[in-house]
Formats: C-alpha cells, sequence, structure tokens
C-alpha cells in the first residue's frame, strides 16, 4: 500500500552551514596559535579591562590583553578537549555497549541494567566527583566529562548491537561457531559504525558545553591555560561592567557546540522515508499468489444479472464522480496519479478496482473518501454522494456527512487500529462525534457491531488492544468500525492482502453479507483479480492512473477487452497450471509517471500497439452496454474465443 | 564562581581580625543630620556561610563577624581603632594581670543576669582542654590563665601567667555566652544565648540568618544602645557567593548592604549607594625554605622579591582597590603598626636580581633557564583560584620571574589544596599571594619559627634568629615597647626574605538606605542605622 | 467449517495474564540495586578525593594533635570497610552523619535545601515536557508530509543553537533582561515561588529545544501511521486526532527521553543554583565536594542520585501504563 508520506528536505542549507563552521573551526584549531598566539599574550596591566574598541574589538582583560585575540588563540586547546573528552566517552562506552551484545544472557541483563541505572544519574555530577579526585585542571576535567558520557554511549551502541545482533547473518555467524569478539568486530561494528560516528561527533558539541560548565565553576582549565571555558568564566566575572568579554568565548562555545551537533544529522544519510510507493518507477508487478482460492471461473451465477440491473435501474448513483484528476509534487513538476476518472458507483452495488501497484487504484480510494492531504492536489468537474454535492475544497464541511455514512477499510489491520486505544472506544467513538450518543450507549453499538462481524466474546474483546487481536479479527474489528455509522458505501483498500489465505475468503464473505445486509454498496480495491471478480458485481481496471476497463465481473473472463486485462487475467495461476509451468508475467516496466510518453501508457507493453496507440491515448468508450474500454483495438469476443490461453502476453519467464 | 573571598581568610584562614577603618567614612553613627527610618529592617548579603554557631569551636572571619551580633565583649575596638569599653567599664593592666570594673544590669537574652561569675566561666571553659576551644593557641597563647570574679564588687581579674602583649586586642574577639547555651556550649549549633545587641532568630547554613533587635539593650560598645534613631528591628543576613548577583541584588533594592571588591562596583553609581573601604589584612608572598628547595637559597629568593613590580601585583591583585604595595604582613593591625619595617624588604632592579643569582651560581643554559649543578631553577608557585585578582597576579609574577631565566610552574589551588600543599605534601616553592587576615602579629609566631610538620606548623621551614628572638620577647611585652620588638621581628623576616608583604586585604562595601562602619571588614551590628 | 471461523481466536488465549506484578517487581529490583550503587559509589570517590576536612575547618594553626584527635572522634581513620556499614547503619536509621565543618546534622542540612531543588527541577521537568511536546507536535503538524519546508529548515537550526547554550549563559541572560533591566523578577535568593521562575527557565531552554526536535521527528512518524488514516476516515475533529489518538503513541517516547533528561535538568541546578544564588541541594553538593566535608557530600549525592533513579522508575510505570505493548516486550 502506498505510504503517501512526502518528504521533501532542504538538506542542503543544513549541510553547508555545518560544513562552514567545521571548516572555521579547523582553521581556527591549527592556524589560530600561529596568528594570534603573539597578540593574546600581550599585557598591559596599567591599563586593565579596557571597554570595546577600534583597537580591542572585544575589549581588554584584567591584565590588560586583547580578548578577541585570546578568544582566536585558544580554540586548539578547546577542541582539543572536547574530542578527548569525547573519546573516551565513546570509546569506553561503545565496548561496553556493544560487548555486551555479545554476552550470555544473565551479564547481558545485569550489565543493561547497570547502564540503565548509571544513565540515569546527572552527568555532571559524576563529572564533577571524578574532577575532585584528580583536582582542578584539564585532565580532571576530560576524565570527568568523558565518564560521564559513558553510559549515554553504552546504552546508545547496545540498542544498536542489540538490533544488529538480533539479525540473520549474526545468528549465522554463531551457529557456524564464529567467536564472540569476533562477531563484535566482523559483523557488528561495522554495521553501526556509521551512526555510532556520527552520534560521536554531536558528543564532541556536548563534551565542548560540558567542559565549559566545569570551567564555568572554576574547576575547569586554569591559568595560564585558558580555553573558551575558563575565559568565559573569566568574562562573566565582569559580564555586567564589560558584556565583551564573556559574549565573546560564550558565542564560539554556542557555534562550536552547534557545528558538532549538526554533523550528526547533516550527514546522516537518506532516511529509508523517501518515496512516494507508488511513484517511484522502480515497483514491479507483485502479486500474491492466489491458489487455493477463486478461480476465475469460479463465480457466483447470478452476478452479471445484477450488474446490469443496477446499471440499468433508473435510480441515481450512490457515488458519482466526474473528471477526477488527482497530483503530487514529483521531483521535476506535478506527477499525476489519477486522471480523467469518471466514476459511478450504485447504491448496493459491488464495485472492484484492479490494478498493479502504481496504478492509482489507492489514490483514487482516498479521493473518492476525501481523505487526500496536501502536498497532493485534487480536481473534479461533479462530486455526488448520497444526493450531496461535494466540493473540492472545502472537505472539512461535509464531515458530518462521510463520518457517517461512507466506511473506510484500511489494508494493513495491523497499523490501522491505533495501539494505544482499547478497541471498543475506536468504534464507539464514531458515534460520540457524529451521534452525540452517551459512552455507554456507543460501547453497547461497539459492542454489537463486534458481534455482528462474527468476533467472539464481544464484549471482552472490546476492552482489549489490537495487539491481542488476530490480523483476521482486527480486519473484522476494522469493517464493524465501518458499520459504526449507517454507511451507504464501503470502501475497501485490499482488505485482504495482508492476511492469511484461509482468512481472506472469510473477510470477503463477511464483506459480502454485510453489503447484503445493509444495502450499502462496496468499493473494493485489489491487485488480485480473482478476489475481485468472485466478489464484485462490476470491476474497473486501472492503469497509470486511468481507468481503461469498466466490465461487469461476470464478462471479465470471457469478455475482456483491453490487452492489459487480458494480461492480468492471465497472470493469474490456475493451480492446475502450477506443477512444472513457469509463472507469467507482463513484459516490460510498469510506467514511470514522472515522465509518461503521450500515447496509451500500455503501448510500450501491449502485443497489439501501432503507431495510433503510440500518439494518441484514447479515452473510455462503450463497447456495450455496462461495458466500456479505452482502447482503439479492443479484443473482440471472436478473437479471444479464438485465443490461446496465454496468448495476451508473449512470453512466460521460466521459473 | 567564589568571588573575591576577602574576609573568609581563604586558607590561613585565621579570621581573626581587626579592622584599621581608613579612609572614606560616611555615615557613621555620628552623623545626626541624615532622616533615620525607625525600625525597619537591615538586609545584609554575606558571601559565606559563617559556619558553626558555637563560638567556642569557630575561629573563621565569617563566624567571628556574626557572633558580634549575638554575644558581648569585655570590650572592643572603634572603627579608628581605640579600644573601647563594653561589659568592662574599666580596665588597668600591670604585668599580666588585666582588673576590670564590669557594668551592672547587664542580661542574657533569657533574662538571667550576666554576673562576674558568667563571664569567669567563659575562660574555664575555654580552658579546659577537654573542650578544645579554638581560641587557644591562636588569641590566647595557651592555657595558663585564670579568671577571678567577685560577683558583690562586679569586678574581674584574668591573670596570665606570662604576660600577653596583646591581651586587650584578643580580648575584643572573646565572646561571652551566658544563659544556657554556657552549660553546653555544643547545642549552639542554630540558635544564640547570648547578651548582644541582636537574637538570632532563623538560621538556615547557607542561606539565611534572621536577628531581632534586643528590647532593652543599652551595654553596647561605649555605651551604644538600642534606643537610638534608625536601630533596625530586624536583621536578615543573606548568603551570596556570587559578587554579579549580590550588585544585582543591590541594583534591584534587595538588600541594604554587601562587600564587592571586583568590577561590579562601578555599576552602583549614583546618589542612592554609598561605599566604604577598610582593610582585612595582607597578602604576602612566602617562600618554603625546606632544604634541597631552589628557594632554600637566600640569593633566589632575594632575586625573585626584587625583581616584581609589586605595587602593580597589588593593584591587580585587589582589582584595582589598592594601587601600592604592602606594608606589613598583618595591616589591619591596630595596636602595632610595624610597617616601618619594610625598609628591609630586598629592593633592586632586572640587573641587580641577575647578577645576584648569578654570582650565587645560578647560571643560565642554553634554553635560558637558570641552573646550579645540574639542578635547574624551577618554581612552583601556588595560588588560591577562589579569589578574583589572583590569578591575572600570577601571571604579571610568573611573567616576571621568567625573565629572570626560571622555570616558573603555576599551581593552581582550591583551599583544600593549599592546605594539603602546606600541611600534608609541602610541596610548593613559593605561595606568592598568601591571604593572611589575624588580628596580631603573635598568631602567627608558630608558622614562622619553631618546629615543622608534623611536630609543628613552620610549613616554611623558616628559621631566623632576627625574628623569633624578638617575637618571643614582645608576646610578652605590652605597649609600645613590645611594638618595637615586633618591628624588629618583622624586619628580620623582610631581611631574609622568609616572607615579603605584597598589599592589603580590602574590604570595599556598598550601602544604601542604611550607614554603618566595619569591624574586622565587616558590618559592626552597633553602628548600623536604617535611612528613609 | 467451524474450525475455520474459530480460527479466528486460535492461537490467543482471551485470558490476559497479568503481567504487572512482575514488571514491578523487576524495577524495584532496580531501584534497590540503583541505590546500593549510588550510595557505594558516593562512599569510595569521597575516599579519593584528596584532601583534609578536618584540617580545613580547624585552620591551619590548629595543633596536629587536635587535628588527629578529631579525625579519630569522627571516625575517619577507621578501616574503609568499617566506615562504609557504620554509613549504611545510619542511612537506614535516617542518620547521614554531622556536616564536619558546621556540626549541623546532615539530614537537617538536606532537608533545608530539598525543598528549593525538587520544586525546580519539577517547574523545569513540568516546563520541558509539556513545551517540548506542544512546540514538537505543532510543528510536526504544520510540516507534516513536506508541507512548509522553510519552517522546517528554520526550525531545525534554532532548536539546535538553542539546545547547545549552556544553562548558566541563559541564567546570565535572563537575570539581565528579566530582573535587571525590566525589573520585573526577583534577582537571586530565596523568595518563594518567583525566585524559581527565572531560574527553571534557564533550566529547561535547552532541553526544551533538544527534546521537541525528537517530539517532532516522533510526530512526524506517528503522523503517517495508518491509525492516523483511520482516525481521519472517522472524520474526528483535528483537534481529537491530535490529544486523543497522536499523542499518546508520542508521549512515551518523549517520556522516555524525558527521564533521561531529568539527570541533565538536576545537574544544571547545580549551576544555576550558584547564577541566582538558590540554596539547593546542587550548590550543596559543589560546596560540600570543595570542602571535603564528606558526610554532607555523601548524603547529598545519595539523595540526589536516589531521587533520580526514583524518579526514573516512576516514568517507566507510566510509559508501561500508556504503552500496553511495552508490558509484553519487557517480560
Amino acid at each position: 500500500m502506498a505510504k503517501l508520506s512526502f518528504v521533501r528536505r532542504p538538506r542542503g542549507v543544513t549541510r553547508y552551514v555545518c560544513l562552514g563552521l567545521l571548516a572555521a573551526l579547523a582553521f581556527l584549531a591549527l592556524f589560530g596559535r600561529t596568528i594570534w598566539g603573539a597578540q593574546a599574550a600581550r599585557s598591559d596591566p596599567i591599563r586593565p579591562l579596557e571597554p570595546a574598541s577600534s583597537a580591542h574589538i572585544l575589549g581588554t582583560d584584567q591584565i590588560g590583553r586583547d580578548v578577541l585575540a585570546r578568544v582566536l588563540n585558544a580554540s586548539l586547546l578547546s577542541v582539543e578537549l572536547a574530542v578527548m573528552a569525547a573519546a573516551i566517552g565513546v570509546v569506553i562506552g561503545v565496548t561496553i555497549g556493544v560487548g555486551q551484545a555479545v554476552l550470555g544472557p544473565f551479564l547481558r541483563r545485569l550489565l543493561a541494567s547497570a547502564i540503565m541505572i548509571s544513565l540515569a544519574f546527572p552527568g555532571l555530577l559524576l563529572a564533577l566527583l571524578v574532577n575532585a579526585i584528580f583536582g582542578a585542571g584539564p585532565t580532571g576535567a576530560v576524565l570527568g566529562v568523558g565518564i560521564a558520557l559513558i553510559p549515554a554511549f553504552a546504552r546508545f551502541s547496545q540498542a544498536l548491537a542489540s538490533s544488529a545482533a538480533g539479525s540473520e547473518y549474526v545468528a549465522a555467524a554463531r551457529v557456524l561457531g564464529v567467536g564472540r569478539v569476533r562477531i563484535m568486530v566482523r559483523h557488528i561494528l561495522p554495521n553501526i559504525a556509521k551512526p555510532l560516528l556520527l552520534t560521536a561527533l554531536g558528543s564532541v558539541g556536548t563534551s565542548l558545553v560540558g567542559i565549559s560548565a566545569l570551567s564555568f565553576l572554576g574547576l575547569g582549565v586554569q591559568p595560564p591555560s585558558y580555553d573558551w571555558g575558563e575565559l568565559l568564566q573569566v568574562g562573566l566575572q565582569v559580564v555586567y561592567v564589560r558584556p565583551m568579554s564573556a559574549i565573546g568565548p560564550g558565542v564560539m562555545i554556542v557555534l562550536a557546540g552547534l557545528a558538532f551537533n549538526l554533523a550528526g544529522e547533516a550527514f546522516a544519510g537518506s532516511h529509508p522515508r523517501l518515496s512516494v510507493g507508488e511513484f517511484t518507477g522502480t515497483a514491479r508487478l507483485t502479486r500474491r499468489f492466489t491458489l487455493a482460492t477463486s478461480r476465475l471461473a469460479n463465480r457466483r451465477p447470478d452476478r452479471a444479472a445484477d450488474a446490469e440491473e443496477l446499471v440499468a435501474s433508473a435510480s441515481p448513483a450512490l457515488l458519482s464522480v466526474r473528471d477526477l484528476h488527482v497530483a503530487f509534487p514529483g521531483r521535476s513538476g506535478p506527477v499525476v496519479a489519477v486522471r480523467d476518472v469518471d466514476l459511478a458507483v450504485m447504491p448496493g452495488e459491488r464495485l472492484g478496482v484492479v490494478g498493479e501497484s502504481g496504478s492509482g487504484k489507492t489514490t483514487l480510494a482516498l479521493a473518492l473518501a476525501c481523505l487526500l492531504e496536501r502536498p497532493a492536489t485534487w480536481r473534479w468537474r461533479e462530486f455526488t454522494f448520497d444526493g450531496e454535492s461535494v466540493k473540492a475544497d472545502s472537505q472539512s464541511a461535509y464531515r458530518r456527512l462521510f463520518g457517517t455514512r461512507l466506511g473506510f477499510v484500511f489494508q494493513d489491520p495491523a497499523n490501522s487500529l491505533n495501539p494505544a486505544i482499547r478497541v471498543g472506544p475506536q468504534l464507539a467513538e464514531l458515534r460520540q462525534v457524529h451521534y452525540g450518543a452517551s459512552r455507554a450507549e456507543s460501547r453497547r453499538m461497539a459492542v454489537d457491531r463486534l458481534r455482528e462481524v462474527q468476533i467472539p466474546n464481544p464484549e471482552i474483546r472490546a476492552r482489549q488492544y489490537p495487539h491481542e487481536f488476530s490480523g483476521g479479527m482486527r480486519q473484522r474489528a476494522m469493517i464493524a468500525s465501518g458499520l459504526m455509522g449507517s454507511p451507504r458505501l464501503l470502501i475497501a483498500d485490499e482488505p485482504t492482502t495482508a492476511l492469511d489465505v484461509t482468512v481472506q475468503a472469510h473477510i470477503l464473505r463477511l464483506l459480502e453479507r454485510v453489503s447484503d445486509g445493509t444495502g450499502a454498496a462496496v468499493l473494493l480495491i485489489s491487485h488480485d483479480i480473482s478476489v475481485v471478480v468472485s466478489f464484485c458485481h462490476r470491476v474497473l481496471v486501472m492503469y497509470a492512473g486511468r481507468v481503461v476497463e469498466d466490465i461487469p465481473s461476470d464478462w471479465l473472463v470471457s469478455r475482456a477487452a483491453h490487452p492489459y486485462t487480458r494480461a492480468l487475467i492471465q497472470a493469474v495461476p490456475d493451480i492446475d497450471d502450477l506443477a512444472g509451468q513457469s509463472l507469467a508475467t507482463i513484459p516490460g516496466q510498469p510506467p514511470n509517471l514522472e515522465n509518461l510518453s503521450t500515447g496509451c501508457a500500455f503501448a510500450a507493453r501491449c502485443a497489439f500497439a501501432d503507431d495510433k496507440c503510440r500518439q494518441d491515448d484514447p479515452r473510455l468508450t462503450v463497447l456495450a452496454g455496462p461495458h466500456s474500454a479505452a482502447c482503439w483495438h479492443p479484443r473482440t469476443s471472436d478473437e479471444l474465443a479464438d485465443e490461446p490461453a496465454d496468448a495476451a502476453t508473449s512470453n512466460r519467464s521460466a521459473p | 564562581m567564589r568571588p573575591a573571598k576577602v574576609a573568609l581568610a581563604a586558607v590561613v584562614a585565621w579570621a581573626l581580625l581587626v579592622s584599621a577603618a581608613c579612609s572614606s567614612d560616611n555615615g557613621s553613627s555620628g552623623d545626626n543630620s541624615t532622616d533615620f527610618a525607625s525600625g525597619g529592617t537591615f538586609t545584609l548579603l554575606a558571601a559565606d556561610d559563617p559556619g558553626s554557631l558555637n563560638p567556642f569551636q569557630n575561629i573563621q572571619t565569617p563566624g567571628v563577624s556574626m557572633f558580634k551580633y549575638i554575644y558581648s565583649y569585655l570590650l572592643s575596638i572603634d572603627s579608628s581603632g581605640k579600644l573601647v569599653p563594653e561589659l568592662a567599664t574599666s580596665w588597668t593592666v600591670d604585668g599580666g594581670t588585666v582588673a576590670f570594673k564590669l557594668k551592672p544590669g547587664v542580661t542574657c537574652s533569657d533574662g538571667s543576669p550576666v554576673t562576674a561569675t558568667t563571664i569567669a566561666d567563659n575562660f574555664n571553659y575555654a580552658k579546659d582542654p577537654a573542650n578544645k576551644a579554638v581560641q587557644i593557641g591562636i588569641i590566647f597563647p595557651d592555657t595558663h590563665f585564670t579568671a577571678t570574679p567577685d560577683d558583690a564588687a562586679n569586678t574581674l581579674t584574668v591573670k596570665f601567667d606570662t604576660p600577653y602583649g596583646f591581651v586587650l586586642q584578643a580580648l575584643s574577639l572573646f565572646p561571652i555566652v551566658c544563659g544556657a547555651g554556657l552549660k553546653d556550649p555544643n547545642t549552639l549549633t542554630a540558635k544564640s544565648s547570648g547578651s548582644g545587641p541582636f537574637v538570632l532568630t532563623k538560621a538556615v547554613t547557607g542561606t539565611e540568618y534572621d536577628f531581632d533587635k534586643r528590647a532593652g539593650y543599652n551595654w553596647g560598645p561605649n555605651g551604644a544602645t538600642n534606643d537610638a534613631p534608625g536601630v533596625p528591628n530586624k536583621i536578615v543576613e543573606k548568603i551570596v557567593g556570587n559578587q554579579s548577583t549580590a550588585a544585582n541584588l543591590l541594583l534591584s533594592k534587595g538588600a541594604n548592604a554587601a562587600q564587592i571588591n571586583g568590577p561590579d562596583g562601578v555599576r552602583l553609581t549614583g546618589s542612592s549607594f554609598k561605599s566604604v573601604d577598610s582593610v582585612v589584612g595582607g597578602i604576602s608572598m612566602l617562600f618554603n625554605e625546606s632544604p634541597g628547595r631552589p628557594t632554600a637559597d637566600l640569593a633566589v629568593r632575594k632575586a625573585l622579591t626584587m625583581v616584581l613590580d609589586i605595587a602593580q601585583v597589588s593593584a591587580t591583585v585587589t582589582q584595582g582597590i589598592s594601587k601600592v604595595a604592602g606594608k606589613s604582613l598583618t595591616p589591619a593591625q591596630t595596636a602595632c603598626d610595624d610597617s616601618a619595617a619594610v625598609s628591609s624588604i630586598p629592593t633592586g632592579d632586572q640587573a641587580a636580581a641577575e647578577s645576584l643569582l648569578t654570582q650565587a651560581g645560578w647560571v643560565a643554559g642554553a634554553d635560558g633557564i637558570r641552573a646550579k649543578d645540574g639542578k635547574p631553577l624551577a618554581i612552583n608557585a601556588s595560588y588560591l583560584t577562589t579569589t578574583a585578582g589572583d590569578a591575572p597576579a600570577m601571571e604579571l609574577i610568573a611573567t616576571a620571574w621568567k625573565k629572570l631565566g626560571v622555570k616558573v610552574t603555576q599551581q593552581p589551588l582550591d583551599n583544600a589544596g593549599v592546605n594539603t600543599a602546606m600541611f600534608s605534601s609541602g610541596n610548593y616553592d613559593v605561595m606568592p599571594l598568601i591571604e593572611l587576615a589575624v588580628p596580631f602579629q603573635s598568631i602567627l609566631i608558630g608558622w614562622l619559627s619553631g618546629p615543622n610538620p608534623p611536630n609543628g606548623i613552620n610549613t616554611a621551614h623558616i628559621s631566623t634568629p632576627a625574628y623569633s628572638d624578638n617575637a618571643k620577647k614582645a608576646i610578652q611585652t605590652p605597649g609600645d615597647a613590645g611594638c618595637a620588638l615586633w618591628t624588629a621581628a618583622a624586619k628580620g623576616l623582610y631581611e631574609n626574605a622568609d616572607i615579603i608583604p605584597m598589599s592589603i586585604m580590602p574590604a570595599r562595601y556598598f550601602m544604601q538606605k542604611a550607614t554603618f562602619d566595619l569591624w574586622i571588614g565587616r558590618v559592626n551590628p552597633t553602628s548600623i542605622r536604617l535611612l528613609k | 467449517m467451524s474450525a475455520v471461523t474459530g480460527n479466528a481466536s486460535a492461537g490467543f488465549t482471551t485470558r490476559r495474564r497479568n503481567l504487572w506484578p512482575a514488571f514491578v517487581a523487576r524495577r524495584l529490583l532496580r531501584l534497590v540495586i540503583g541505590i546500593v550503587v549510588v550510595v557505594t559509589a558516593s562512599f569510595l570517590i569521597m575516599q579519593l578525593v584528596p584532601g583534609d576536612p578536618v584540617r580545613l575547618s580547624l585552620g591551619p594553626s590548629a595543633p596536629f594533635s587536635l587535628v588527629e584527635q578529631r579525625r579519630a572522634d569522627l571516625g575517619l581513620d577507621d578501616p574503609l570497610i568499617v566506615q562504609y556499614l557504620h554509613y549504611w547503619k545510619g542511612v537506614f536509621g535516617g542518620d547521614l552523619g554531622s556536616s564536619i565543618l558546621t556540626q549541623q546534622s546532615v539530614t537537617s542540612i538536606i532537608a533545608s535545601r530539598i525543598g528549593n531543588t525538587v520544586t525546580l527541577v519539577a517547574i523545569a521537568l513540568g516546563l520541558t515536557l509539556f513545551f517540548s511536546v506542544a512546540i514538537g507536535v505543532t510543528v510536526g503538524g504544520l510540516t507534516h508530509n513536506g508541507r512548509r519546508p522553510r519552517l522546517l529548515g528554520a526550525y531545525r537550526i534554532v532548536a539546535s543553537t538553542l539546545n547547545v547554550v549552556p544553562e548558566y549563559l541563559y541564567g546570565v541572560a535572563l537575570v539581565v533582561i528579566f530582573a535587571v533591566t525590566l525589573k520585573l523578577l526577583p534577582v537571586a535568593g530565596d523568595d518563594g515561588f518567583k525566585s524559581l521562575i527565572l531560574p527553571s527557565l534557564a533550566i529547561s531552554l535547552a532541553p526544551i529545544a533538544g527534546l521537541s526536535r525528537i517530539v517532532r521527528v516522533q510526530t512526524e512518524e506517528v503522523l503517517s501511521q495508518e491509525y492516523i488514516q483511520f482516525a481521519r476516515s472517522k472524520r474526528l475533529p483535528a483537534l481529537r486526532i491530535y490529544l486523543r489518538h497522536a499523542l499518546p503513541n508520542l508521549l512515551t517516547s518523549a517520556l522516555t527521553v524525558g527521564g533521561i533528561l531529568l539527570g541533565v535538568l538536576v545537574a544544571s541546578t547545580v549551576v544555576v543554583e550558584n547564577v541566582f544564588a538558590l540554596p539547593g541541594l546542587g550548590s550543596t553538593v559543589v560546596t560540600a565536594i570543595t570542602q571535603r566535608d564528606y558526610p554532607l557530600a555523601q548524603g547529598a549525592l545519595l539523595i540526589l542520585g536516589g531521587s533520580v533513579v526514583l524518579v526514573n522508575l516512576i516514568i517507566d510505570v507510566i510509559v508501561s501504563l500508556l504503552d500496553p505493548r511495552s508490558l509484553m516486550r519487557d517480560s
């Protein structure tokens, strides 16, 4: 299912700022002494504490030395000390943290507890103690801050190492009898190196600030040496009279700390959450093999009649939309996810939408449910739901309408129910918010609905948390939630994809019963054509954001006209076919929506495409009654009858 | 961050001082023309906590200065350095014996009368070795004294087995405990039991101490009473360690008085603020003469002294308050002024110092550092980190010495560190900026002469007969004769460059809507007057 | 057929195992171990710190015999293990010894100081958690899904910078602005509640900046979850979605980090108490350490360290209440 989280970060800015600061810091550290060393030492005790002037930009100190020169000159020592302290914390902390990941369980727990306890202890106090033992001065300060860093790094590397140690390659190494230390060095360390290094870099900033705090208390670097902390401490003694003496070193501490802290994230590398799932252009045709269940031939006989009846009936469409258009911002201009879609759902109808990943079916579902969010953009010429006309730009006005009369069933029940809230209240709140029902009343109703979807012991279940439900039960609960209002339409986005095959059938049957029982229409999204055929009255086939075929499900196998539809049908393996045979695929790649060519989007993969196909984009045209297709050369029933079962695709790939 | 811990006699914390009030004296109790506010609260900011409230266990300046609020004394020293009567109306000194006539009608804060016996019991308590009273060895040279009361005649006779030259000054620092507290002074952890002008009502360590005016008090120094206009009903002393914070509090009218030696004083300008200075003690340079150290060599000590611009060091270490070189080890002393001894301090220019070293065999090597018999002239100089002016002054000193070809290692230490260096490890060559806040020279005898640790406290291994002989005689000689001996003793020290005065330890107090004068560098309680 | 429908509940017992007792027991054990470690560590470390408190309190002129006698009285020359056991005995009896410098009982000194520090840290923790969550969620909501990228960039840089500034600099700046210039709040000292405002701000500003960034990232995560889509599909009002649906899932990580921040906050009080002349446990520790006042330093460290461990325990419990899955994960 498409994870429509869109992130476009101005990564560049942070990186440049950080690099700039670090470069300046390095320059100061390496060359500061040479350039400003002499000036910094020049004292003038007759004229102490001069204010800022052109001769002394930050003024002078208690024996007349130029403050700016001293601040710049202190760079090397300040950075050095911070690096040393961070090094102590990192090296020892990481050794402990990683080491315990390869220890036996008892020792590991012990060490973990020790780390958690020491983590809680205030770092500065620890630093103070160490400092007190070693006396005031840089040794004590570095050791103090370094030791105070150890618990944090132990914890951090422990967490990293644990997840690495739990991974399969380590398990494999263990099984092969590889020694503990070797595992640690060769398997775990390289994999945690990068986040660790970046955090280490960030901790240099923390050390810098920590050492300056010790200096503020007079316990850090002592005269005649001076680092920024010491200069700051001296400067703060006169801050009300000569603020520049404190501002100078203070600004340096903040900038240096900032540089190191930013480094951590500026170079963290991409988070995995980038692409708008469907639109990367690398998504491949994904299918699950629906082995034991519905074969295409296995369908209810009266489905077609229902469909015709529904279409022919004079009753107005429950949901009707014209010229639906949805786009997302892409790397180079907007990417159109859904285009020129006209769609109507009749009351009580079960309409299926099929297509591969990236075809736009989920986006369509969200658009119809008015659940899209910025930065997506959408528009339509007309949208009517249950008699009301819905405008594209003011969706919040239809809160009550959609809240009570449209139910949405999400794909992945594992994550669709809020893990922090019990199941009962999650269902009940719809009643409370939209119907003003009392808590007791709505809870009762929720329990009823749970019973309706055949969850045993619904009173007890309602008080449980989602993680205590199995996958099938969660999906039932999700359907129950959709029933809490008085839905006229249920939109189900891949409701069975994440479930066991055996459970799938039950869920579909439940949906059927619900639909029959309440008279609600169902819009079922799926990539699995066999599911759609057995369940729906009518099927829409989507490709590259457009509806390419609209056909009653009964006619699908025998009369599907669009070559893509035919290919989909043939790609479904029959259980009889499996023995010794290879799997069918549709040749070529799914279309890259950022870069659509002119003409029919399927042309590149179509065995029947010609120049006209490649130049002109076909529109959806009626072929016969309830059947339409968007194709210049729709397959006719005669052609289909002559075809061997696997002719639409030109190849079968080797197993 | 600790401020100029002036009066908290940091390391060598003999915080008994007598203030030689000097300079800008304004708004003292003699000023009748100002408008006194009646019955308010006087808020004072102190840098350090007083410590133990048991007068027999506390001789640090913050504690001693607080005792003056709560307890009475046989006699006092006023702001001009004169001895004035208090519990004793008059006295006569004859050799080692002092006869006091006592003031009648003095009562303790619990109502009980303060009789001659009460006063004598204080002496007896201090004298008993089981009580380990801290006055012994410091303000009283030993326990060889007796106090004989006569309640009927209201007199008290104190007899020292050997005459004690500073007996009167010592008694001005000996608080008289009375009432229940005298029976067991160890209970005096959070309360007072005395006959002083104020009674302690609240004591929160490190935070705040509150006092209420003692009604009916009229036996103060020189007859001071609590009926005078402007005497506050209540005194609140808050402990504020940070000088900038103290200045902020003054500026925001949260306090009447604070000691601010540093540059924050510059912010306290304007007609609402007045300031008064006083000397709390002296800052001196002490050389460690234990055998094997370069500073055991007289030539080295002299050269190191000669080459310093002591006036400049003084200006830096006092943050500008005093710009002249120190004139005495104990400049706060009022009884005997030994500043005439400074003529014996070794002087000379750079060239003279250099030739002195060369002639003594300290010859500069290729790296510029002098050495003798293969041993380099390496000096370990310790100084306090808690006094603001010390670090820059130390840098000045180090620079001057480096020019001589001396290898200087600056050793910053806190209080505990200095104590350790002096008494345990002996690991220092010179302490150029030692703070000495002592009331009279006799206290220094054990430190500047006599046995070395662990048998004594002559930590610097000084053995200068010109000092020890004169001092031993002086301690038993009261009056001008004794003072002349002290001056001769000081001369002996300076000639031998054992210890050299560098500067004074100043105390600069700022006040608003109040006036007072200073005693041992702290606010003198009976002089406090609130102004409108 | 019935086997298949019954499948819905197969593998799950409907009777819930009560995981609480084991959880609480484990946490209490950790607390006890933590306190033992803190006590032992502070005891040992004070022994390692060089310097003689008795000499320091008596001054250099006191004769050696007196110093030795005092040391013996205080038991400072007993073997280490004896002193250690004696200390534990005192801890259980509520007697933490007496300050070497003022002879006051350590318990009473700590009792008089602890109020300020506890209040200060509590206010700071409250401010930190509240503002971090408020700011983090707000910015997260506003910049979710790539919206307003400039706001996000600016927020990042500002928050990073504010996070780096040391608390004593904040303290000084706050005093200059609010106390000295604007005269709105007290400069220093202990004037009741008003005196705690600036110090607690000084302590919390940097942690707020840091924690709010973490909360923002978590918000971004949470808002992308399917269950938020689900909540939106129920057309719940936005505020309800944030508070009832998103917040509980955010709070667990915010609280956990908050617990770690507690140590940072307590440490900050040490420095800030100095700037504001606020008498508290933090400054007591520093003074006690520099003056080598062993009993006082040990007592203060014990209380400080123990409290932090205790509060972390409480936070652990709260987190597990908020996130029922963590109980299972923990066992």
